[in-house]
């Protein structure tokens, strides 16, 4: 059974939700059961090798944001006994604690929102927001930025890719890496917005003014209705339980 | 002759304190030809191309002209202060932002551009086979948008101009990334379109221009040192030489006249130029 936009965004809703109101352990659960789901949802399918990629890459960068997020707040809040020592630099329980409460909140707030985008086509996307009512400038405003975000990568990828053909210590070690990074991502940054701009100029030049053809009037199915519905009030009930607890 | 575009002692500068970025431009563009503006980079080729789309306009409030700036079935002597679109249509020179990025097939993204200016779908869908047609582009239909190569991207960037059948066509350099039979599939779609549309291409150098161009305008740094037929180009064009003309062109030159004869005033011209007892 495919599920349809309504009901992912629903899904996706609840997670945000669950990732607030729980604790690190049941988060850490979800980001477990997030990543199998993605596994299952783009490693088995074959047209999906773009989309694999950029989950495997995203998976590591997770289970680097966890990492680092603990480790750093258990070395540098000091607060609660001292759990343990690794080369001489104390780990705190109180920081550890709270590293990993919002490092696996994260994971699961980006993961969540990561399986909705490659798993929903642009123009269903697109057609969701017209049927939610968003004004259609401001679709186009939300497009403009989310191509700016998926640009970067693609661009990092080009100018390494030509540097390290110049010889650039480019893809060596960690440090070499970061050099590198940080020396292209202010100029990158500023390309990629110009080139935003120029696209939004020449979308007037197509004679884009602020309307897209309308499919509002299209309701959803009664069934993603009632799975939506089902989703939400489960939502409501989770924050009043965590209310009241 | 009906001149499409017309320009008196045209100049333009984006603020009251900043250079002249176009000085003093008078020229008539006949309706229905094929025009090239040549030049170097910053000669102003873009600009122009920008004022007549509507996009200098539109974009830069604070802008100072002098001069007339006449265009037919438009009131006024002044530039545009808005986009023309779709009776002016421009292809940007680079043809990647062309795509909007909101669309998920070729064929979509073309369409997307009559759903903008209230075209019906049924007409849409007729229209896009169309221009898919004349383009050569069928085969591209159902690819995204967003993963076709350079030469790909320039093509469908003119399909979706193209299809809303604009009156004036410009293009800012049209031939970047295409390769040779994408270069040849372009000259023949504007020699093709000359009669019922003016289409007004910028480029750099001349092969493009003596293949497919009726009417020839050369700008440098802002200023218009030639404007006229190509015969006429070809008669006086030791002048400009610097300008339009690298060197690889010299070899590559007698071909191309030998394909597209000039007067026989101009065969004299370049034999006398560069030596060449074969043209």
């Amino acid at each position: 059974m495919r599920l349809d936009i309504l009901s992912k965004a629903s899904l996706v809703f609840l997670l945000l939700i669950s990732a607030f109101l729980f604790d690190w352990k049941i988060n850490l659960l979800l980001v477990t059961f997030l990543i199998g789901t993605g596994l299952v949802l783009i490693f088995l399918q074959k047209e999906h090798a773009k989309s694999r990629s950029t989950f495997r890459r995203f998976v590591l960068y997770v289970v680097t944001l966890i990492f680092l997020t603990t480790m750093l707040n258990g070395i540098f809040l000091k607060e609660g006994p001292v759990v343990e020592h690794i080369v001489g630099i104390s780990l705190y329980a109180e920081g550890l604690t709270f590293g990993i409460t919002t490092g696996a909140r994260l994971a699961v707030i980006s993961l969540s929102l990561l399986l909705f985008f490659i798993t929903t086509p642009i123009r269903e996307l697109i057609r969701f927001f017209q049927r939610v009512g968003l004004p259609a400038p401001l679709i186009v405003i939300l497009f403009l930025a989310l191509h700016f975000v998926a640009q970067l990568p693609v661009r990092i990828n080009q100018i390494f890719t030509a540097q390290e053909a110049r010889g650039a210590p480019v893809r060596g070690k960690m440090f070499a890496r970061t050099k590198a990074f940080i020396s292209v991502l202010f100029p990158l940054v500023l390309s990629s917005i110009s080139e935003t701009l120029e696209r939004g100029v020449a979308l007037d030049a197509r004679g884009f003014r602020g309307e897209l053809s309308s499919v509002s009037h299209m309701p959803f199915a009664t069934s993603s209705k009632l799975l939506s519905g089902i989703i939400l009030l489960l939502s409501i009930a989770l924050i009043i339980f965590s209310l009241l607890r | 002759m009906n001149p499409e575009i017309s320009l008196d002692t045209f100049s333009h500068r984006y603020s009251p304190t900043a250079e002249w970025v176009l000085s003093d431009l008078t020229f008539d563009i006949p309706r229905g030809s094929c025009c090239v503006l040549l030049g170097s980079t910053s000669s102003g080729k873009t600009t122009l191309l920008h004022a007549v789309s509507g996009l200098l306009g539109k974009y830069h409030r604070a802008l100072e002209t002098k001069g007339s700036f006449v265009m037919a079935g438009r009131d006024g002597s002044s530039i545009p202060r808005d986009i023309l679109f779709p009776s002016v249509g421009l292809v940007t020179q680079d043809p990647h932002v062309m795509i909007s990025g909101m669309h998920n097939t070729v064929e979509e993204e073309i369409a997307f551009t009559l759903q903008n200016i209230g075209i019906d779908s049924i007409e849409i869908h007729e229209k896009v086979n169309a221009v898919l047609a004349r383009l050569k582009i069928h085969e591209l239909a159902q690819r995204h948008p967003l993963q076709l190569s350079g030469g790909e991207t320039q093509r469908v960037a003119l399909a979706t101009i193209l299809v809303a059948e604009p009156k004036i066509l410009l293009l800012d350099e049209p031939r970047n990334s295409l390769d040779s039979r994408g270069q040849d599939t372009l000259a023949h779609i504007l020699f093709n379109l000359r009669g019922h549309t003016t289409v007004i291409f910028s480029d750099y150098e001349i092969d493009l221009a003596l293949s497919v161009a009726d009417y020839i305008i050369v700008l440098d740094r802002g200023k218009c040192i030639y404007q006229g037929s190509k015969n006429r180009f070809l008669e006086r064009f030791e002048e400009f030489l610097p300008l339009v003309i690298s060197d690889s062109w010299k070899e590559t030159l007698p071909l191309l006249v030998k394909k597209h004869p000039p007067s026989a005033t101009s065969i004299r011209r370049l034999k006398k130029l560069f030596g060449l007892s074969y043209v």
